[in-house]
């Protein structure tokens, strides 16, 4: 019979604490290799997951069918076949109707998506210096749609605002559009007044036409700047209008009031200055009424112009969230699993007997893990970017970083998770708890500046917070990840890691 | 010995089991220095005020394989738990070479080896992988094939060594936990229940190597249901209710069932009452005579042989006549049965006592 011993070498002091720690990445990888199902399940299904969300996602959800209430024959449908155009973007009219009772049971079976009812008489409310209320009804249960429909029905009736604002201002165009002619007469006046020369009655002739014209202009220029001034618009133009005010008022001050000019008057008058001053006056004012009535109303407009090397679209941003969001669960659940099933197994007992330190088997199983969810992410973010098209702006070795401080954080924290779990049950659970709490307080779908600070301390205990962030800041701005982020990362990883093993340390010891 | 309990047992092993030691077992050895391989002083274990374990006191000397035997719930489980340290004495001291035993440092610990009563075997591995992580565990180098090839072999179980655990029964996982038990080829074991649904011839090889290993000067401490197992171990402790009732070799502790050897004498007539008393009184026997069937009678005497040859003229003198008289050899169940009932009679005289009193 061979000697049981035979062969048996003993271990040498310096190699041994590294044989012993190996024991826990061949162990765990063996058994992992050994689940074809479930590492393609960890590929497959969140790739598959990505892809169909990026090829079904759509902003659909951003329109919203709007039925419109308002008195019969006002001029709110005249308004809103105006700006329907404009609003595609936020809104789908659906109709006009008279009664909002129909139009919210429209609103209740579903047919649209908010009722606007306009109030019954604006002009009564405006001019008693209040503003109409235009109000929005909807049966949104979700806080983010609702939050989208206030966004939406602030734009629209802003558009409306503007829209009004544009059809006041062009009735204040079209006042003005016989100054045009004025001052046009008033440049031919003075063309008239310089030709007259010597001939008294046809320079009163045209001095007298020049008045008429002037307080004709004052009349029309006062009214307009009147009006603009009351709808509160402060414009170059309304201060154009203010300096023609003044100009008008020099010209007829050169003039001699009153109808019915003697010679004497005439006399008076420096004709050669009142033709001067009523050229630069044209001159000055010729486009006064050239102006777009939407400029007056509209002076900014916007474009957005990115100055991020990729373009990113909507499915395109959750990807780097939802891989972070992944590597985090995968970490922390099999962490957790892993050790409670070594204790259901009576291993426990073993390892207590057995010149293995918490720490070698803490940095074993995070190595064995480690590995694979380094293969996991590597797969699942090759795949995005070559399949889905997913833009990748950064360098990749920061990538492999993140991942490395991402998993190795959630592992550690998995593992504190698996010494507070009873069963393996217990521990699925708190698994699910960690990622509901990376769905909510990670920045995934709120931001964290939404957080009141105290809540805000679960996101910054949570790796998946700092992984989003490094990631994005790798895939779509082309930057290495922020010290803050990676320096998160790593201090989770050694407080969740040195809690473990303090943890599995105590579960170890004997009682 | 009469079954006692909080009493100093040295166990030593026979000489004639000892081996010169390796330089390996002597660089050990001045490790130890000298001190007995396990040693408990006044051990006791009680679970929620239940005790489990009382009052052990005895001494393993290195080379010893020792059995602790005993039915279910005895307390051998929890004995070789708290020797090996795995669980904390609520009062007095288990030791290790000197060490408490739930202090041994890691180095120590590699010396050491256990099989708990349920395997710790991972279902998704092969059995070869299975004792990989066990050597890996003691820190054993990756260059191990051919030894854990040699302790597959031994366990018969080479052959299935690409099979994962979860594809094989539950006697091959005993197996292969007990090869696991002997991966860093410890100079201490504990075998919790090692043989516990194996088949006989199997058992029988085990045992085989575990007394290849006790005289290589490694110490086994095995606990066993199979009374019959008792002749494999240099020394026999029975356990019943907690209780250590004796430690000592398989031969002393058949005769310290009956206290003496066994004699069953085939008269050619039955013996009277008033006979039976005269027997009892006869010098050569210890105690009193027992009517085990109409005709025949056992008696327990220091000696078998001697009394064998001296038997019929005291009998005659009686009015007796011996048709046949042979030794009877007590099986280690009827020992055990025989300890464990004179214990009891004991404890129950005494409670008795104390309730009286």
């Amino acid at each position: 019979m061979a000697r049981l011993d035979e062969g048996a070498r003993s271990p040498s002091r310096f190699g041994a604490p590294f044989v012993r720690t190996s024991s826990f990445i061949r162990k765990e990888l063996a058994e992992l290799i050994r689940q074809p199902r479930m590492l393609a399940l960890l590929v497959i299904g969140p790739f598959t997951l990505l892809g169909l969300f990026g090829a079904g996602y759509s902003q659909s959800d951003l329109v919203l069918r709007a039925l419109f209430v308002g008195p019969e024959g006002s001029v709110y449908e005249d308004v809103l076949a105006t700006y329907e155009e404009d609003m595609g973007d936020f809104i789908e009219p659906m109709g006009f109707l008279e009664s909002e009772l129909v139009a919210t049971k429209a609103l209740y079976d579903g047919e649209v998506d908010v009722v606007v009812v306009f109030p019954d008489d604006p002009v009564e409310t405006v001019l008693s210096g209040e503003r109409a209320l235009v109000r929005v009804l909807h049966d949104e249960i979700d806080p983010l749609q609702q939050t989208a429909i206030w966004v939406a029905t602030k734009m629209a009736v802003a558009e409306v605002n503007a829209n009004v604002l544009s059809a006041i201002a062009s009735e204040a165009q079209d006042r003005l559009a016989p100054a045009t002619e004025i001052v046009a007469t008033l440049a031919d006046l003075a063309t008239e007044i310089d030709a007259s020369d010597g001939d008294t009655a046809r320079l009163g002739a045209a001095v007298e036409e020049t008045g008429a014209r002037l307080d004709e202009l004052s009349v029309v220029v006062d009214g307009s700047s009147m009006l603009l001034d009351r709808l509160d618009t402060v414009t170059d133009d309304v201060t154009e209008l203010d300096e023609a005010r003044a100009a008008i008022s020099d010209l007829r001050g050169q003039l001699p009031a009153g109808a019915g000019l003697t010679a004497a008057d005439v006399d008076d008058i420096d004709t050669t200055a009142l033709a001067a001053d009523l050229r630069t006056f044209s001159d000055r004012y010729a486009e006064l009424t050239t102006l777009d009535p939407a400029v007056l109303t509209r002076p900014f407009d916007s474009t957005t112009e990115s100055i991020l090397p990729v373009r990113v679209d909507q499915s395109d941003y959750f990807v780097p969230a939802s891989l972070a969001l992944l590597l985090q669960h995968l970490g922390v659940t099999f962490a957790a699993l892993s050790l409670v099933r070594d204790r259901s197994t009576g291993l426990f007992e073993l390892l207590r007997v057995s010149p293995l330190s918490p720490w070698e088997i803490v940095t074993g199983k995070c190595i064995a893990y480690l590995l694979m969810g380094g293969a996991v992410a590597a797969i699942l973010l090759a795949l995005s970017v070559v399949a889905l098209g997913v833009p990748m702006a950064g360098a990749v070795v920061w990538l492999a970083v993140v991942v490395v401080g991402l998993v190795l954080a959630s592992l550690a924290l998995g593992m504190i998770l698996s010494m507070v779990s009873g069963t393996e049950s217990q521990a699925v659970q708190y698994a699910m708890l960690s990622l509901l709490a990376g769905l909510f307080f990670s920045g995934f779908v709120l931001s964290i500046d939404d957080l009141v600070a105290p809540v805000r301390v679960i996101s910054f205990a949570l790796p998946v917070t700092y992984g989003i962030r490094a990631f994005q800041d790798v895939m779509f701005r082309g930057l290495q990840p922020s010290w803050i982020d990676l320096g998160g990362l790593v201090g989770l990883a050694a407080l969740y890691g040195t809690l473990a093993v303090m943890a599995l340390r105590s579960k170890l010891r004997i009682t | 010995m009469a079954p006692r309990t909080g009493y100093r047992t040295s166990v030593n092993a026979p000489t004639d089991h000892s081996i010169a030691p390796t330089d390996q077992d002597r660089s050990d050895t001045s490790q130890t220095g000298g001190s007995p391989a396990v040693r408990a002083e006044a051990l006791t274990k009680a679970f929620d005020a239940d005790p489990v374990v009382i009052d052990l006191d005895f001494e393993i000397t290195d080379g010893s394989i020792v059995g602790l035997i005993g039915p279910s719930g005895c307390g051998k489980t929890t004995t070789v738990r708290l020797l090996a340290g795995l669980l904390a004495p609520t009062s007095g001291t288990a030791e290790v070479h000197g060490t408490t035993s739930t202090e041994l440092s890691a180095s120590q610990r590699s010396n050491i080896g256990y099989l708990p009563q349920a395997p710790a075997l991972f279902p998704d591995l092969s059995l070869l992988e299975n004792l990989h992580f066990h050597a890996s565990m003691y820190g054993m180098p990756f260059r191990r094939k051919g030894h854990l090839r040699t302790l597959l072999d031994w366990v018969e179980l080479d052959d299935d060594r690409g099979k994962r655990v979860s594809e094989v029964s539950g006697g091959m996982k005993r197996r292969l936990a007990l090869a696991a038990a002997f991966v860093h080829a410890p100079r201490l074991v504990f075998l919790d229940e090692p043989t516990a649904g194996i088949d006989p011839i199997l058992r029988d090889k085990f045992w085989q190597e575990f007394r290849m290993l006790g005289d290589d000067g490694r110490t086994l401490v095995v606990t066993t249901q199979y009374m019959g197992e008792a002749a494999y171990c240099d020394y026999v402790g029975l356990l019943s209710d907690g209780e250590l009732l004796m430690l000592d070799t398989p031969d002393n502790l058949r005769r310290a069932a009956f206290d003496g050897e066994v004699i069953d004498i085939t008269l050619t007539r039955p013996a009277s009452d008033a006979e039976l008393a005269q027997i009892s009184a006869l010098p050569i026997v210890v105690g009193s005579a027992e009517r085990i069937s109409h005709d025949v009678v056992r008696i327990v005497v220091d000696d078998a042989g001697r009394a064998l040859a001296d038997l019929s003229a005291p009998m005659e003198r009686i009015g007796l006549e011996v048709e046949e008289a042979a030794e009877h050899i007590v099986n280690y169940d009827e020992a055990f049965v025989r300890v464990v009932e004179r214990h009891r009679e004991l404890r129950n005289s005494g409670d008795d006592r104390t309730g009286t009193d």
